[in-house]
């Protein structure tokens, strides 16, 4: 919501494009394509650049016509950011969000925990950034505008789909016409109120916490840190939370609980909204003029699809899952379900990998968001105690971690870490002889040498770090890239390696498998198993 | 005791605190502090919990 008197797109500091229908005939627009992305947010346009880096065409459909003005997530994590690496888009991301690592919590006034998160001179980027989403929309766009291969139809509403054995139709309607699309695959990237999900009659199952919250963006020159903040039963909110978190353009994100003894409706209504703000400046000593750019209400969910696949169509983002904010995993989930089936569909099309490696996407990625939920249950119980016992225990700890670490332990948030594969049927078991390195599933561990990261010296497909002499006739056209280190060198140490030691390393990152004592031909038989989609 | 460990304690305290109720909250918990302080050896250590417990009550 915009204060009275403000346009639902007038923002303090985002000008919003108007993009509009491709004037292209009727048969053109019917032209059969690979794949189709619904969905022109964050997940769908990395789901684009994605397909795209792997050569592979599709047709972007997006029924408004400008960036998002509902969803505003602002915390993009580490990971999320090598994803924007690989996409070429990460320069402007780099030059416009805010990076952080340090979290501040407060009960009633005083600090009572400090928490950094991981961060060391091996890696590249900062563990977490605040950037608003229109910015994360308008990069990704600038970059997809730039693709002949990615068809970008704004304006483009999905009306109906039918399933059939190789192929999906897809009925759109656009201001100067409607149109059958054919596609071989579909993703899903349409959001918490996918259109997707309701024609194909699908149900996101799962538990709605109690509490509620107001999500409101001001405009303020408030000198602090970019260092979240929660306080925890402050003054202007006794019995709530409040977190406060800085981005870019002097915007400010206020999140605050709206207590038992308010309701939603008189919560949500601009005066409420602007006196409630008042209070939590007021706790955080602010006095100067500040704005109020936008607002909306929420309530904490864990909510997904029982199977992220039909038929042809893969759900991507929250069309798949919606989480509480308070793991910051709602969009970085999201580019990561893009990231995870953008480069095995673009293997199944370009014909290196075999149907069954998409078998994968769902148990990889639904995986993530049950680990999610397992620790959304806990942090929210936290932020938001559901009842006198949980509040009791939330109360005692707050009021011990003024004075013991242990204590303030029991308010760290979670979730900072992307997920391991473990479980994953294309995750190897772990060869035990390792004494240290990042184990299989896992994300590779960064390393800075010789003035670059390792994560820069990676190909877009396939990597083989191999420690040990560099074979003399390997086939870089069949095989995965491959990087000769000594055992000796720094990564060899980190890694835990010994001569001829070696991991496989997938496109997203991820760690297929590592061997102690192997040989190449061993690693390539791995390698060729999984594009086959077999157990491994 | 591990971070984990003390967080499945802090759940299984919600859980009963809840259970017993909000009027018998008080009682309980005094029970479980008397339980715990018979584990210890010596009384100066208790004695000093239950300074600690008292700090940081105040508004």
């Amino acid at each position: 919501m915009r204060p009275h008197g403000r346009d639902e797109l007038d923002s303090l500091y985002f000008d919003y494009p108007r993009y509009f229908a491709p004037k292209l005939s009727k048969e053109k627009k019917e032209k059969s394509i690979d794949v189709v992305i619904v969905g022109a947010g964050p997940i769908g346009l990395t789901a684009a650049l994605t397909l795209e880096r792997y050569g592979i065409s599709s047709v972007v459909i997006e029924a408004k016509n400008t960036f998002n003005d509902g969803s505003r997530a602002i915390c993009i994590a580490r990971q999320s950011f090598h994803i924007f690496d690989t996409l070429d888009v990460v320069k402007q991301f780099n030059a416009k969000a805010l990076g952080w690592t340090k979290g501040r919590s407060f009960y009633r006034g005083k600090q009572i925990l400090e928490f950094e998160m991981p961060d060391n001179e091996n890696q590249k980027y900062r563990p977490m950034y605040n950037l608003e989403q229109q910015y994360i929309e308008k990069f990704l766009h600038d970059e997809v505008i730039k693709k002949p291969k990615i068809d970008m139809r704004w304006q483009s509403k999905l009306e109906n789909i039918e399933i059939g054995n190789d192929t999906a139709t897809l009925q759109i309607t656009d201001p100067h016409n409607s149109y059958n699309l054919k596609a071989k695959w579909v993703l899903a990237a349409d959001g918490a109120n996918s259109t997707m999900r309701k024609l194909l009659n699908l149900r996101l199952n799962g538990e709605n916490f109690e509490g509620r919250y107001i999500i409101a963006d001001v405009k303020m020159k408030h000198d602090y840190p970019t260092i979240r903040r929660a306080l925890f039963d402050p003054d202007s909110r006794r019995d709530g939370t409040v977190l406060i978190h800085k981005q870019p353009d002097d915007i400010w994100r206020i999140d605050y609980q709206i207590t038992e003894a308010e309701n939603t409706e008189d919560a949500i209504k601009e005066e409420t909204v602007r006196s409630s703000i008042k209070a939590v400046l007021k706790d955080i000593e602010f006095s100067g003029d500040w704005q109020l750019e936008w607002w909306s209400n929420y309530s904490a969910n864990t909510l997904a699809l029982d199977n992220y696949r039909h038929g042809s169509v893969f759900f991507i983002g929250d069309s798949a899952h919606i989480v509480p904010i308070f793991g910051v995993r709602g969009l970085n989930n999201g580019l990561a379900d893009a990231q995870n089936i953008g480069w095995k569909l673009a293997y199944l099309l370009n014909e290196k990998a075999n149907k069954n490696l998409l078998e994968s996407y769902n148990s990889e990625r639904r995986g993530a968001t049950m680990d999610v939920f397992a620790n959304a249950t806990k942090s929210t119980r936290f932020m938001t105690p559901p009842s006198y016992g949980w509040l009791t225990m939330r109360d005692a700890a707050l009021s011990l971690a003024l004075r013991h670490k242990f204590a303030g332990a029991l308010a760290n948030p979670r979730q900072m870490e992307p997920y391991s594969y473990a479980k994953s049927s294309i995750t190897m078991p772990d060869d035990e002889n390792f004494g240290s390195g990042p184990k299989p599933g896992t994300v590779i561990e960064n390393v800075f040498f010789d003035g670059k990261f390792l994560s820069d010296i990676l190909d877009k497909g396939f990597n083989i770090l191999w420690f040990g002499e560099e074979p003399k006739e390997y086939d870089l056209e069949k095989y995965p890239n491959l990087i000769c280190f000594e055992s000796k060198s720094k990564i060899g140490k980190l890694y835990g390696a010994s001569q001829n030691s070696s991991y496989l390393i997938r496109p997203d990152m991820h760690i297929v498998g590592r061997w102690y004592k192997t040989n190449l031909s061993e690693v390539l038989a791995t390698f060729k198993k999984l594009l086959n989609g077999k157990q491994l | 005791m591990t971070d984990p460990e003390m967080e499945e304690i802090y759940e299984s305290l919600a859980t009963k605190i809840d259970a017993v109720g909000q009027e018998k909250s008080d009682i309980f918990l005094a029970k479980l502090a008397l339980l715990l302080s018979k584990k210890f050896t010596d009384l100066e250590e208790v004695m000093k919990c239950i300074e600690e417990a008292s700090l940081d009550l105040e508004n």
